[in-house]
């Protein structure tokens, strides 16, 4: 008996684990990025973008999702790289971050990959970047390099910097 | 010990409801007597005690039960040089410190403080109350001693016979149980039951009390052995015996037995049955051997029912057959079971879904029903079809709507508590009048205005109403009144605080606001309108002292910021020496408005209809002119600034001259402006929405909503222009 259940948290754990190991990853110009799969709820097309005035320039408004009100903001911007137009390959990716739902706009959605513990790396702290104090780790696929996003920091820090602005 | 979460909840909003219940009947006995309301006090006290230490909140367990102490002392000794005042006092303080500890548990799930001294003060006030009383009570009982005698004879036997009754069903066996009780219902059965407790599981009195409270629900008739189970004995006594309780039920067996096994920590129970079908053998038969039994039963029955509270007169009476406190245990019965049965308490998160799923309904039936994939088609059938779900959606809306409404009787209520705490500290005398407390408002606006009206009934105590002398010698009634009501009116609620004392000394306001810099005109100038309104302004006091209760300076117009984000407005009427006039203006619900949409570029913005003045289109005749880098319009010969949409929110339209889109005027009570806008598209219900929690505050916006085109727009607030 206690075998079988011992059998069955083994394998809930297991799952959990590979789930913490999967990263939907995306690309801005030529970097790739990736975030934890367990934040993203959906993946959208780019669609009508409802202006908010007096925001930060990369808050680029609102959307309707299905009657759901959400921001979206552009991670080119949110990274101080240039604005490119939209096309049909740019894509919203929706995240759940507790309570919060928001929308990342993307060049491209590349891949669902595992990137296991292992082979993350913590990133160099040499060069502090526009964006590297986001960038939680750095994961290698075979010869790829996905540049993890912690995603929860940055919109944290987000939210306190336009609380300080009110 | 880990607490069900629903558990506390149904504490938390149990023991509020009952302290705001017993708020309103401690201030109503010290007015019209203590001698009605005892046994409701008791009452609920009894309950918050339970609860309480059902809860394992000991402290307000403890000092409940230190209440009932003193309520017991005077429900049964009846003591006549009571000081009511102070009495309420110490009740109120004690309210106090639970209310504190609800919110603690509330926010936190623990409750911390410690109610020692508080017991002590109310120890030490009945230890007085009870010199006192015997001091008095000497004589009164030298002078009606036939009736004191007579009383005593009754609780004697009373106890007696109650007493002989728990041994018999100790013993006894069979249907002989049966026969010590008559019961006047002529249907269901009969129940003899007698529980006991695990040992050593402690306040047993208190759990044969929640008992009898469930099973009160399902029976009628109910009587309990020990009689009194809150006595001081009465613990020992369930302790060794257990406690038994004797009622009539329409359940079978099974059910009953059900309904007892849900008691927590229970030893063992065993029930008894008959079933009640002859009456009149049953009756002969329980009349025919009563003699001293049946007054056992009336005894224990009147002691626990709260009709037969006045021992002295009553009692010789009550040797009466059984069917005073038959009635009595009925008509308890029946008025809990209505209320039991007809309202529901519903998690109000609950009813914001059901808001928004219902808007969200109405936004996508008119997506459907004017979807551009249909035009120039002829759709009879489908027109018909979309015309039914559109009625039976908006039935719907106003049916959800309507749930949520909740009557401003409540919030009304508490101002009691304050008036009267105001008028101990200051002296003062004062009614407070309530008009009109059924007028229901949307639960979420209550919430807003409970504490600007607070605010309002506290200036009105404070500044208006002056001190009983100073009233006299105007030629005034001594105390003043204080009236507060509230009515519907087209669409909107109106409240309205009044209070019959000096009214605005208008002279001292204009000084005052001469001084402040709000106005550099002179005295003539000004309206009396004027002139009342710099009070709604910011940090503006005329009190030359600051009092506990007002007098900071940031009074009025915090009033004003918390009326006006619930879409309300506020106005102010006064007459030196007759009185002030608040009158509140705020809509029915928050969550549907009726908006003007308007386009500026490729953005449009919902303006609340309730803030237009009129909308027109400005031509050359419109003197237009820029004063100070500021656009001002002539309208009838007054100047309004014009606001840019397009500047204010750094928008593109190609609207450049004002001449070619709309200007449409806002308004509040003090100021009116023209918002400049590309065009008008229309004029309809909205419902409102936040705008999401990562965009925070955006000035000059005050939610969004959703189009039926479902699209987004922006909801204007215009209160933000208008400063």
């Amino acid at each position: 008996m206690s075998d079988v259940f011992e059998n069955a948290q083994l394998e809930d754990e297991e799952e959990e684990e590979s789930l913490d190991e999967k990263y939907l990853t995306f690309m801005l110009g030529e970097e790739e990025f990736g975030i934890n799969i367990s934040f993203v709820t959906e993946i959208v097309g780019i669609q009508a973008i409802t202006f908010v005035p007096e925001l930060p320039i990369f808050v680029k408004g609102i959307i309707n999702l299905r009657g759901q009100i959400i921001p979206v903001i552009d991670v080119r911007l949110r990274f101080e790289k240039e604005e490119v137009e939209y096309n049909d390959r740019t894509c919203i990716i929706v995240l759940q971050l507790k309570d919060l739902s928001i929308g990342f706009i993307v060049d491209s959605v590349a891949a669902c990959d595992q990137i296991p513990n292992e082979s993350v790396i913590p990133p160099p702290i040499a060069q502090r970047n526009y964006h590297q104090k986001y960038v939680s780790g750095i994961g290698k696929i075979q010869d790829k390099i996905v540049l993890i996003l912690d995603c929860e920091k940055m919109i944290m820090e987000d939210m306190g910097l336009s609380m300080e602005a009110v | 010990m880990a607490v069900d979460n629903s558990l506390m909840d149904m504490f938390v909003f149990e023991t509020t409801q009952l302290i705001d219940q017993l708020e309103n009947i401690l201030i109503d006995s010290e007015n019209n007597g203590i001698s009605g309301n005892i046994d409701e006090i008791f009452r609920i006290m009894h309950t918050i005690k339970g609860s309480a230490a059902m809860m394992m909140f000991d402290d307000i367990s403890h000092l409940a039960h230190s209440i009932e102490d003193l309520f017991f002392f005077l429900r049964e000794k009846n003591p006549t040089n009571v000081d009511y005042a102070k009495l309420t006092d110490l009740v109120l303080d004690g309210m106090d410190f639970i209310k504190n500890e609800i919110d603690k548990i509330q926010q936190t799930g623990s409750s911390d403080a410690k109610s020692d001294q508080m017991r002590e003060t109310i120890r030490q006030y009945l230890e007085d109350l009870k010199a006192a009383h015997e001091g008095g009570a000497a004589a009164t009982v030298a002078g009606a001693g036939a009736v004191g005698a007579a009383a005593a004879g009754a609780g004697a036997a009373g106890r007696a016979g109650s007493a002989d009754a728990s041994g018999s069903v100790g013993a006894g066996g069979g249907d002989d149980v049966f026969s010590a009780f008559e019961f006047s219902t002529q249907e269901g059965f009969a129940y003899v039951i007698t529980v006991r407790f695990e040992d050593g599981s402690g306040m047993e009195h208190l759990r044969a009390f929640e008992l009898v409270n469930r099973l009160q629900n399902i029976s009628t008739e109910l009587r309990h052995i020990p009689s009194d189970i809150d006595g001081e004995t009465a613990m020992d006594e369930i302790q060794k015996n257990g406690v038994t309780i004797i009622f009539a039920s329409e359940l079978e067996h099974e059910d009953v037995v059900a309904y007892i096994e849900q008691t927590a920590l229970m030893k063992t129970y065993d029930v008894k049955v008959k079933a009640l079908k002859r009456p009149d053998d049953a009756a002969a038969g329980a009349g025919a051997d009563s003699g001293t039994s049946a007054d056992a039963g009336i005894g224990s029955a009147a002691a626990a029912s709260p009709a037969a509270a006045i021992p002295a007169a009553e009692k010789p009476e009550a040797a009466r057959p059984a069917q005073q406190p038959a009635a009595a245990q009925g008509g308890g019965g029946d008025s809990g079971g209505t209320g039991k049965q007809g309202i529901i308490s519903v998690n109000i998160s609950k009813l914001d879904k059901l808001m928004n799923l219902v808007g969200e309904l109405v936004t996508s039936e008119s997506m459907v029903s004017q979807n551009p994939d249909l035009n120039g088609l002829q759709l009879d059938n489908f027109n018909k079809a979309a015309r039914q779900l559109q009625k039976i959606i908006n039935e719907l809306q106003d049916v959800s709507m309507s749930v949520r409404m909740v009557p401003l009787s409540l919030t009304f209520q508490k101002m009691h508590r304050i008036v009267r705490d105001m008028c101990r500290k200051l002296g003062k005398e004062v009614n407070l009048e309530i008009i009109g407390e059924e007028t229901e408002v949307d639960k979420n606006i209550i919430e807003q205005i409970t504490n600007p009206l607070m605010h309002l009934i506290r200036n009105s105590v404070d500044h208006g109403i002056e001190m009983p002398d100073d009233r006299e010698r105007a030629g005034k009634r001594r105390s003043g009144t204080v009236t507060l009501e509230a009515k519907n009116e087209s669409g909107d609620v109106w409240i309205i605080v009044k209070d019959d004392g000096q009214g605005l000394d208008k002279s001292r306001i204009y000084e005052k606001a001469r001084r402040n810099g709000l106005t550099s005109k002179s005295r003539e100038e000004l309206t009396d309108k004027e002139i009342n309104s710099f009070i709604l302004a910011a940090g503006f006091s005329t009190n030359e002292q600051v009092t506990e209760y007002s007098g900071r300076g940031v009074g009025m117009d915090v009033v004003v910021k918390g009326i006006e984000t619930v879409g309300g407005s506020v106005m102010l009427d006064s007459s030196e020496g007759a009185g002030t006039q608040i009158s509140i203006k705020i809509p029915l619900t928050l969550a549907i408005m009726e908006g003007m949409i308007v386009n500026v570029g490729a953005t449009n913005f919902v303006i609340p209809i309730t803030s237009i003045r009129e909308s027109f289109k400005a031509n050359e005749r419109h003197n237009i002119a820029d004063v100070n880098g500021e656009d001002i319009i002539m309208i009838r010969g007054e100047p309004n600034p014009i606001i840019r949409l397009r500047d204010r929110f750094s928008l593109n339209s190609k609207a450049e001259s004002y001449y070619d889109g709309i200007m449409i005027m806002v308004e509040n009570e003090t100021r009116q402006v023209c918002l400049y806008v590309d065009a008008i598209l229309g004029q309809r219900q909205v419902v409102v929405k936040p705008l999401p929690g990562y965009i925070k505050e955006v000035r000059g916006i005050s939610g969004c909503t959703l189009l039926g085109d479902g699209s987004i727009s922006l909801i204007l607030d215009v209160a933000e222009f208008l400063l």
